[in-house]
């Protein structure tokens, strides 16, 4: 009968003892299981992320390369990182030469501090820097339209933002106008690319 | 007769009686559950500490390739690209709003009765939208600025015209001879006009193979003056 109970009682132990080895071992390790297994799936979902960004700058890097070089040169010009504005007033000069009409005088006034310069536009793009010039040539009609015609046919925008046509003798016109030139605004940090 | 198994010197033993009392009935069950679940909790135990070790490999697993794939990243190539893409769209920008003034003395060449003379002009253009243009005009009669501002009016290039500073005067001028002065009646007054500047497009397109490269250096002589050009002076003004 003594043995009988000691055989129960160390059987119930064991049964005690599985279960608190149920408690404080395998449900903590299902735990961490889980966790870990949550996370993994986490890590994934992020990898899937870079590589799809990886992806699609490898894709976009090779189509950069593939630019030609002439077409470079030509978006920097068009868009330069500064304007020179010595080039630029000696490219008017030319320009007036050109178009036959008589420059009395080309100055360049600075970047311009208008609000919508180097501010964002309503599609959202950042605004490129503003450089103004003062140009006040003389000449016939025929040579003052010449003018502007050459001004459009320039391998970066010259832009009339305002101008006084006056008639003078002897058929002549003064004019009297603002250009704008723009440089290229670095807005890297803000710029949102949409993958 | 008696059996072969009758002569036997091997006493028999008589056939044994099960008795099973039930208490080590119930004892059994209790063992076998108590073994079970030892075993089983053991193999468990066992089993996902393994298991565990092994998702913590594909844990490290995964975060080493993730932390491959971003280094992998190239910061400079992005900057490029983002460089590139907004230098781009600013460019397209200014292109898409660029205008061409020619096309704007031509709209008013088209929209400008012979009797009317523009004294002057003024344009400003209202950022990206469009382009204001004020005239001091002089003609002969009040039946003529009527007339121009309904010409005006149909024009399809110019949006908003306002007629304003109407004025009867007389004007002076050279007779033909330059030896004296003649007045005569005039009407003057001022025009405003608006035209968007989705009507008045540049058209890069159109100068292909025209285009002079003004970003060479500059040549030792200037240019001589084109004459040629007063032959197309049209007498708007």
């Amino acid at each position: 009968m003594k043995s009988i109970n000691l055989s129960l009682f160390s059987h119930v132990a064991m049964i005690a003892l599985s279960i608190g080895i149920g408690f404080t071992v395998i449900e903590p390790l299902f735990n961490d299981i889980g966790e870990m297994q949550d996370t993994i799936s986490v890590y994934q979902a992020e990898l899937q992320s870079v590589s799809q960004v990886n992806s699609q700058l490898s894709s976009m890097t090779s189509v950069l390369n593939s630019v030609a070089p002439d077409d470079q040169r030509r978006l920097l010009t068009y868009m330069p990182d500064e304007v020179d504005t010595v080039g630029v007033l000696r490219d008017l000069s030319i320009i007036s030469n050109e178009a036959g009409v008589v420059y009395l005088s080309i100055v360049s006034s600075g970047q311009s501090s208008d609000d919508d310069s180097a501010e964002e536009s309503a599609s959202g793009l950042i605004q490129p820097n503003k450089y103004l010039f003062n140009l006040r040539v003389e000449g016939t009609y025929g040579q003052i339209k010449n003018l502007f015609t050459l001004f459009e046919q320039n391998n970066y925008p010259i832009e009339m933002q305002d101008a006084l046509v006056q008639q003078k003798e002897g058929g002549l016109l003064a004019v009297d106008m603002n250009l704008s030139v723009y440089a290229y605004e670095d807005s890297a940090s803000e710029e949102v690319i949409v993958f | 007769m008696k059996s072969s198994s009758d002569n036997s010197f091997i006493p028999k033993r008589g056939a044994a009686k099960k008795t099973q009392s039930g208490a080590p009935h119930k004892i059994y069950i209790v063992t076998y559950i108590s073994y079970v679940l030892m075993f089983a909790t053991l193999l468990s135990a066992g089993g996902l500490y393994f298991y565990a070790q092994y998702t913590s490999g594909q844990l490290d697993a995964q975060v080493s390739a993730l932390n491959s794939e971003i280094s992998s990243f190239s910061q400079a190539d992005m900057e490029r690209i983002t460089q590139f893409n907004v230098r781009l769209s600013q460019a397209q920008d200014r292109l898409d709003n660029s205008i061409s003034v020619t096309s704007v003395f031509e709209a008013l060449q088209a929209a400008t009765i012979d009797t009317i003379q523009i004294k002057s002009l003024a344009m400003e253009r209202e950022g990206d939208n469009r382009l204001v243009i004020e005239g001091d005009i002089q003609t002969d009669s009040f039946d003529s600025t009527i007339f121009q501002r309904g010409v005006f009016l149909r024009n399809g290039t110019i949006q908003e015209v306002e007629i304003s500073d109407v004025q009867n005067t007389t004007v002076n001028e050279l007779s033909e001879t330059e030896q004296e002065q003649n007045s005569r009646p005039a009407v003057t007054f001022t025009a405003s006009l608006s035209i968007p500047l989705e009507e008045i497009p540049a058209n890069p397109l159109s100068y292909q193979g025209q285009t002079a490269d003004f970003n060479e250096p500059a040549p030792a002589q200037p240019a001589e003056q084109d004459t040629s050009a007063e032959s197309n002076n049209e007498d708007i003004l």
